[in-house]
C-alpha cells in the first residue's frame, strides 16, 4: 500500500496552526446577536412566574425567550440514530428547572454587555422543590424529577419517569446463581465511578443566519450535523428542508458534542428576528450546563474454579443520568456489552440494572462510554479473584480471555439500546497485545513491586479492554467522490472530523484506491446540503463505517474512469490498465487522467463523473488492547508518579499509524485523568463547583512521564484495508490498571474513582491500623 | 469582558497614591492576573504600568524586586536563582504556565495575600522587606499578620542575601493546580525556618517549632520527624474540597521532616 | 478609548473599552488564530506574544497594549510553518484548537532556550492544555522543530 498505513501528515494541520478561520466562532457573522442564557440557581424548582418586561425594554435587546413563547414539544438532545433510544424528556424551555445551570430563559442582544444586563433584569419567581442529589436513593424518591406530561420513550427502554427511572435493562445467559454456587471461589465487590468532564478545548459554539434562500443556516461545533438538522426540525417545528447545518472545524468533542446544546435557542433567535445570532458557551457553562460522564455504582461478582477457570459473571449497575436521559440506556448497556465478552468462556453471565434521574448536570455521551466504567469494575475484580485463587493474573487472563475465531453470546443479545448482532472474532490479537505489553514494560522484573532506594515503591498493574466499531445495522455512512477537470477529486463525506483526523484517513483510503496522492483528493466534511448522510462521529464508527463507504465510492469511481478511458481509447474496458495517472490500452495507446478529465468536461462525451456509496455495518468488530502501567508510589503521602504507560493495540490496519497512536495516547491520558484525579464536584445543595480549569484539573504535559504505544499486526477482513476502530479503545484501561498497580504496591484496593493520593494514603493508614490491632 | 467603570492611567506614583486615597473602591492594577476572580464591577482601576516598578536591582547584600516585575522575570533572574540553591526560582516555576507568569506580578501576588500562594511560603524562608509608597519599609511577616486591606502602593520587595539552604514542596494534582498544601524549609545562617501554605489558610511560619529546633543540640532523623509532628500540632490545617485536614497533616509532617533532613544535609 | 499598538509589525489604532481583554479585541478584529478556551487565565489557547514574550490574551487588558508589540501566528507564518511541519511528521495535530498558542510558545522557547531538552520543553509548554494528544507527540514535534531550527 502506498498511502494507507503510511506516514501522511494531517491534511489540515498547517492551515489550522496558521490560524486560518476554521472553527464555528471564526465563521460567525460579525454582527451576530449574542444569545445568553439565564440559568437556574436551584437544583430543582418550578417557575411560578417570570417577568421579562424590563429585559425586553432594554435598548439593544432583540428577543427574550422563556417557556411561554417557545414551542413545547418533547425531544432528546442526544445525537443518535432515529428513533432514538434516549427518552424524549427535554423541552426547549420548561416550567421546571432540574439542575443548577438548567435553562430558565434566553436573551438575544446586540452585544454581550447588553445581553448580560438583560439577564439581570429578568425576574423569576421559583417554587423551590426538594432535589434528588444522591443517585443511589433516586428510585421512588418523594421528588419526581420529570412529573410533566408529554414525555415519552420511542420504543421500550424501561422508561418509568414517575419512579425517576430513565431506562432499565436485564439479560442473562445460563443460570448465574447456580453457577456461582458451584464455584470454588467467588469475589463480590461494589465499585463506584465518578462524573468526568469532557473538557474539550473549544467550548460548545453555534451560530445561525437566514441565507439568501430564506433558509436557516446553522454553523455548529457538533459531532452529528445530520442529527442536529433532524432534531432542530422536530423540536422547533420547522420543515427539515428549510434547515442547513454546517459542521466547520471542531475543537474536540469526546462525546460532549454528540448532542445539541445551544442550537435550539440560537436557531429560534434567528428564526424570530431574521438576524444572525450566536452563542459561545463560557467555560463555566461547559462545565455546568453541557454534559459529563454517567457516574455508576457497579456491583460485580465473579466465580471461578481452583484451576483458574472463570465460570460466571454477575454484574448489576445503577447509572446516574442527571436531569435528562440523554444516552441513558446506551451508555449503561455498553458497560456490559463492550466489557463482559472479554471473558467469553463463562457458563453464565447476568447483566442488568437501572439508569436514574437526579437533579444534577445531565450525563451524556463520553468517549469509551460505559466501557470505561465497566472495565474498571471487571478488571479490578479479576485481579482480586486471582489473589484469592493464588493464580498469576496474566496466566488467568490468558486462560479465560476471548481469542480469535471465538464469539460470545452477549454480542447477539445486547446492542446499543436494542438487540445485538452475533459475530465471531475474525481478528483478535489480544494475546499478542498482552505478551508485547509485558515485554515493553518489563513486567516480570517489576511485578508486583520493588522498593526504591528513596523509600518509594515501584509497581505495575494492567488491564485488557475491547471496544466496538460502529453500531451494526444502525450507523450508516456515505461518501461522494467527484472527478474534476485535470483529474483531481473531491471527497465529500458526512463523516465528522472533530479533530481525530478522519478527514485525513478518509482521504488516504480514497487516494489508495484511486492510486493517487492525498493532495489530489480534496476532502470536505460536513454540510447537510452538500455532503451525503453520515450518522456522525461517535461509537468508534468513522474509520470502519465511513471508511468502508469511502472505499466503495472510490472503487465505483475507478470503475467509471475505466469505462470512460475505454471509450476514449476505443477498446474494451478489460483491456485498459490504470496506474492512477495514466490509462493504457493493451495496444500501448494511452491517455492521462488529466487529459481524460478535460475531455469529459470540455471536449467529447461530456459528463460529470460522481460516485456515491453507502455503508452500514453488519457487525462491529472490536479493537482490543492491553494497557500496562508503571508507577512510583510514595507510601508516606500516597502520591504517585506515572512513570510509564504501555498500550499495545489491535485495531486492525492503522490507516494512518501516527494519527492512530495519537488517538490511543490521547485516550490513555484522558483515562488516566479519570483514574487519578478528575472529578466533577457538587455542593450539598447540588451546585457544581468544579466549574473551571482551576477547580477541575485535567492532565498536563508532565502528568505522565512516558507513553509507549504500539499497534500489533492485524487485518480485519470486513474493514477498509483491514481496519477496525481506534477512537475510544485507549480510554478504557487506565482506571483498572492504576487500581491494580496501587494494590500491587500497597495492598490497598481502591474501589471508587478517582484513585487520589489522599484515598491511597487513607487506605495505607487503615491497613496499618488493622495490622497494629 | 470585565466591568471596569473608570480606568486611570497615571504618570507618577504620587498621582496613583492620590487616586487610591480619593476613591474608596479604587483598586491597583498590577499584572491583572486575578482581576476577573471578583464578580463585582470595578469602579476605579489605577494602572501601575509605566511607573518604573519593573526592575530588579541586585547589590552585594540584597535583591530589590520591583512590584511590577513579572513572576517569570523573577524566576529567571540569575540572582534569584542563586538564593538558597534556587528554591525560590523552583517555586515560581510551578505557578501555572509561562505565559501566565509573564503577566502576573510580584506585587499582585503579595498584596493579594492569596491563601493558595506558592510565592509567600518560600519567601518566608528569606528576610523580606516590603517597600510601601506611604508606609515605607515593612517586614513581610508583619504585613501577612495584618488584617484588613492596606491602602498603600507596594513599590518593591527587598530580599537580604544570606547563607541559606532551602527546599520548597508543592503538593498538587497537576502542575497547573493550586497547592493542596505547600511547605518550605530552610537553614538560614544556621537557624531553621519552616513555613506552611495553602493550609488552606495563608502561609505562616511555624515559629515555635523553629525556636525548638534551635535548642536541639545534635539533631537526628528522629528530630526531623518530631519537628514534623510539632508543626502539625501548632499550625492550623483545615479541610476544603482539595483535601481533608487529616491528609494535610500527613503531608505537612512528611515534607517538613524530609525538608529538614535535606537542608541540614544529613 | 483608542489605543495604538503594533500588531504583527503593523501599526493599528483601534477602539477599546477599559474592561476589554486583548483576546476580545483581537477576535473582534477577526484575528481568529487567537482562541477563547477558558477566558480565565488557565488553558493557554489564547497565548500571543507581547514584546516577544508569551502572554495570555484573556488576561491582558487591551488598554495596556498601547505602544506594545503584539504577535500572533498570522504574523509569524514562516516560522509557524516549520513548527507545523514538525507537528505533521510526529502526528501531533488533532483538533488544533490549542495549536496556535503552542506554536507561539515554541517560537518564544526557541528564542529563549533553543537547546531545550524534552523535560524543559514539557515544563515550558505546561500552561498549554490539550485534551486530544496525550502530549507526547507534541514534545517530539517540539524537539524536531528545535533540532532543525538550531
Amino acid at each position: 500500500m502506498k498511502v494507507v498505513n503510511q506516514y501522511v501528515p494531517s491534511v489540515d494541520g498547517k492551515g489550522i496552526m496558521l490560524g486560518r478561520p476554521a472553527y464555528t466562532d471564526d465563521l460567525a457573522a460579525p454582527d451576530a446577536l449574542i444569545v445568553k442564557v439565564l440559568r437556574s440557581p436551584h437544583a430543582f424548582a418550578k417557575i411560578v412566574a417570570i417577568d421579562t418586561q424590563a429585559a425586553e425594554a432594554l435598548e439593544g435587546v432583540e428577543l427574550v425567550l422563556t417557556h411561554k413563547n417557545v414551542p413545547r414539544k418533547a425531544f432528546t438532545r442526544a445525537g443518535q440514530g432515529y428513533p432514538e433510544p434516549s427518552p424524549h424528556d427535554k423541552f426547549v424551555l420548561d416550567t421546571y428547572v432540574r439542575y443548577v445551570g438548567d435553562e430558565v430563559a434566553a436573551v438575544a442582544a446586540i452585544d454581550e454587555k447588553t445581553a448580560q444586563k438583560a439577564l439581570g433584569l429578568i425576574v423569576v419567581q421559583y417554587e423551590v422543590l426538594e432535589p434528588v442529589l444522591d443517585f443511589e436513593s433516586a428510585i421512588d424518591h418523594a421528588s419526581i424529577i420529570h412529573p410533566e406530561e408529554g414525555i415519552r420513550e420511542m420504543f421500550p427502554t424501561g422508561f418509568e419517569p414517575k419512579r425517576n427511572i430513565a431506562a432499565a435493562y436485564d439479560m442473562h445467559v445460563g443460570n448465574v446463581e447456580a453457577s456461582l454456587a458451584s464455584c470454588d471461589v467467588v469475589v463480590r465487590e461494589t465499585f463506584h465511578t465518578q462524573a468526568q468532564a469532557h473538557a474539550m478545548m473549544e467550548p460548545h459554539t453555534v451560530n445561525a443566519r437566514m441565507d439568501y434562500q430564506d433558509r436557516l443556516l446553522m454553523y455548529s461545533s457538533t459531532q452529528t450535523p445530520f442529527h442536529v438538522r433532524r432534531i432542530l426540525s422536530q423540536a422547533l417545528d420547522v420543515p427539515i428542508s428549510r434547515i442547513r447545518v454546517i459542521k466547520p472545524r471542531v475543537g474536540g468533542g469526546f462525546g460532549g458534542k454528540q448532542a445539541l446544546h445551544g442550537e435550539m435557542l440560537v436557531a429560534l433567535t434567528t428564526l424570530r428576528t431574521r438576524k444572525p445570532a450566536k452563542m459561545v458557551f463560557t467555560r463555566q457553562e461547559v462545565f455546568e450546563s453541557s454534559y459529563s460522564r454517567h457516574p455508576m455504582r457497579i456491583d460485580i461478582a465473579l466465580g471461578a474454579m481452583k484451576d483458574g477457570t472463570l465460570k460466571a459473571i454477575d454484574c448489576r449497575i445503577l447509572s446516574d443520568t442527571g436531569a435528562y436521559g440523554e444516552h441513558a440506556l446506551t451508555v449503561f448497556m455498553v458497560a456490559g456489552s463492550k466489557v463482559l465478552p472479554l471473558y467469553n468462556k463463562v457458563d453464565a453471565v447476568r447483566f442488568g440494572g437501572q439508569v436514574v434521574y437526579t437533579n444534577k448536570t445531565p450525563a451524556g455521551a463520553y468517549r469509551g462510554y460505559g466501557a470505561i466504567q465497566g472495565n474498571f469494575a471487571l478488571e479490578s475484580a479479576v485481579d482480586m479473584l486471582c489473589e484469592r485463587l493464588e493464580i498469576d493474573p496474566i496466566v488467568f487472563r490468558r486462560k479465560n480471555m476471548i481469542a480469535e475465531g471465538e464469539s460470545s453470546p452477549i454480542f447477539e443479545i445486547m446492542g446499543e439500546g436494542t438487540e445485538g448482532t452475533a459475530m465471531s472474532m475474525e481478528t483478535c490479537k489480544l494475546d499478542t497485545c498482552v505478551s508485547r505489553g509485558l515485554t515493553l514494560i518489563d513486567w516480570h522484573k517489576k511485578y508486583p513491586r520493588q522498593t526504591l532506594p528513596d523509600g518509594r515503591i515501584k509497581s505495575v498493574g494492567m488491564a485488557i479492554a475491547m471496544q466496538g466499531s460502529g453500531i451494526p445495522y444502525i450507523d450508516m455512512g456515505a461518501a461522494t467522490i467527484k472527478l474534476n477537470d485535470d483529474g483531481f477529486y473531491n471527497l465529500m463525506v458526512g463523516a465528522t472530523d472533530i479533530g481525530q483526523g478522519s478527514d485525513t484517513i478518509l482521504t488516504q483510503i480514497a487516494a489508495e484506491v484511486l492510486m493517487t496522492t492525498v493532495d489530489r483528493v480534496i476532502v470536505y466534511s460536513s454540510d447537510s446540503d452538500l455532503t451525503p448522510f453520515d450518522a456522525g462521529a461517535y461509537a468508534s464508527s468513522t474509520t470502519y463505517v465511513s471508511g468502508n463507504a469511502v472505499l466503495a465510492a472510490a472503487e465505483k469511481m475507478k470503475g467509471m474512469l475505466l469505462d470512460e478511458a475505454a471509450r476514449a481509447l476505443g477498446c474494451d474496458r478489460e483491456l485498459v490498465r490504470f496506474d492512477g495517472a495514466t490509462f493504457t490500452a493493451d495496444s500501448g495507446e494511452n491517455i492521462s487522467l488529466s487529459k481524460l478529465s478535460n475531455r469529459l468536461y470540455y471536449n467529447e462525451d461530456q459528463q460529470q463523473l460522481t460516485a456515491t456509496a453507502s455503508y452500514v455495518g453488519t457487525k462491529s468488530p472490536p479493537p482490543f488492547m492491553a494497557g500496562l502501567i508503571e508507577i512510583d508510589l510514595d507510601p508516606e503521602t500516597g502520591e504517585i508518579d506515572i512513570v510509564d504507560y504501555v498500550s499495545v493495540v489491535d485495531c486492525g490496519t492503522a490507516i494512518n499509524p501516527k494519527l492512530a497512536i495519537g488517538q490511543i495516547e490521547g485516550g490513555i491520558v484522558q483515562g488516566l485523568g479519570m483514574a487519578h484525579f478528575e472529578a466533577v464536584k457538587y455542593t450539598a445543595q447540588g451546585r457544581l463547583i468544579s466549574n473551571d480549569f482551576l477547580s477541575y484539573k485535567i492532565p498536563t504535559q508532565r502528568s505522565v512521564k512516558n507513553l509507549q504505544t504500539e499497534i500489533v499486526h492485524s487485518y480485519e477482513p470486513s474493514g477498509p484495508f483491514g481496519a477496525k476502530s481506534v477512537g475510544e479503545i485507549g480510554i478504557d484501561t487506565p482506571p483498572a490498571a492504576l487500581a491494580n498497580a496501587v494494590y500491587n504496591a500497597t495492598g490497598v484496593r481502591i474501589t471508587s474513582l478517582p484513585i487520589t493520593a489522599e484515598k491511597i494514603m487513607a487506605g495505607i493508614a487503615a491497613k496499618k491500623g488493622e495490622q497494629s490491632l | 469582558m470585565i466591568h471596569i467603570e473608570q480606568y486611570h492611567k497615571v504618570d507618577s506614583l504620587e498621582e496613583a497614591y492620590r487616586l487610591l486615597q480619593k476613591y474608596e473602591t479604587a483598586v491597583l492594577l498590577g499584572g491583572g492576573a486575578w482581576i476577573r476572580t471578583g464578580s463585582k464591577p470595578l469602579e476605579h482601576v489605577i494602572d501601575l504600568k509605566g511607573l518604573g516598578l519593573d526592575t530588579i536591582i541586585e547589590t552585594k547584600d540584597s535583591l530589590s524586586i520591583g512590584a511590577m516585575v513579572s513572576l517569570r522575570a523573577m524566576e529567571t533572574h540569575a540572582g534569584i536563582r542563586q538564593l538558597g540553591g534556587g528554591f525560590l526560582s523552583e517555586a515560581l516555576s510551578q505557578i501555572l504556565g509561562v505565559a501566565f507568569r509573564n503577566t502576573a506580578t510580584v506585587g499582585g501576588s503579595i498584596m493579594g495575600k492569596f491563601s493558595f500562594s506558592d510565592l509567600l511560603t518560600p519567601l518566608l524562608m528569606l528576610d523580606v522587606t516590603l517597600q510601601f509608597y506611604d508606609a515605607g519599609p515593612m517586614r513581610l511577616t508583619t504585613f501577612l499578620a495584618q488584617r484588613g486591606r492596606l491602602k498603600d502602593i507596594l513599590q518593591a520587595i527587598t530580599i537580604e542575601k544570606k547563607a541559606c539552604r532551602a527546599m520548597f514542596k508543592k503538593v498538587a494534582n497537576t502542575a497547573l493546580d493550586f497547592s493542596i498544601v505547600n511547605v518550605a524549609v530552610a537553614i538560614v545562617e544556621g537557624r531553621y525556618r519552616i513555613a506552611v501554605g495553602a493550609r488552606p489558610g495563608t502561609a505562616i511560619l511555624a515559629e515555635s517549632v523553629m525556636a525548638w529546633l534551635d535548642t536541639v543540640e545534635s539533631p537526628t532523623e528522629a528530630t526531623w520527624k518530631e519537628a514534623g509532628e510539632k508543626v502539625v500540632e501548632t499550625i492550623k490545617l483545615g479541610t476544603n474540597q482539595r483535601a481533608h485536614e487529616s491528609y494535610r497533616q500527613q503531608l505537612v509532617k512528611t515534607y517538613v521532616a524530609r525538608g529538614l533532613k535535606e537542608v541540614s544535609g544529613s | 478609548m483608542k489605543i495604538k499598538f503594533m500588531l504583527n509589525d503593523r501599526s493599528q489604532t483601534w477602539h477599546t473599552e477599559p474592561g476589554e481583554s486583548l483576546l476580545d479585541l483581537l477576535r473582534r478584529h477577526h484575528v481568529v488564530s487567537v482562541k477563547k478556551g477558558c477566558d480565565g487565565s488557565t488553558c493557554g489557547v489564547c497565548t500571543v506574544l507581547m514584546n516577544q514574550k508569551p502572554v495570555l490574551a484573556c488576561t491582558v487588558l487591551a488598554v495596556r497594549c498601547a505602544g506594545e508589540h503584539i504577535h500572533t501566528v498570522e504574523g509569524l507564518a514562516d516560522e509557524v510553518e516549520k513548527i507545523s511541519e514538525a507537528f505533521g511528521i510526529e502526528g501531533a495535530d488533532q483538533c488544533g484548537f490549542c495549536n496556535p498558542g503552542i506554536a507561539l510558545a515554541l517560537y518564544a522557547l526557541k528564542a529563549e532556550h533553543p537547546e531545550a531538552d524534552a523535560a524543559e520543553i514539557k515544563q515550558y509548554l505546561e500552561g498549554h492544555l490539550c485534551r486530544c494528544s496525550g502530549y507526547q507527540s507534541q514534545v517530539k514535534a517540539a524537539l524536531r522543530y528545535l533540532g532543525e531550527a538550531s
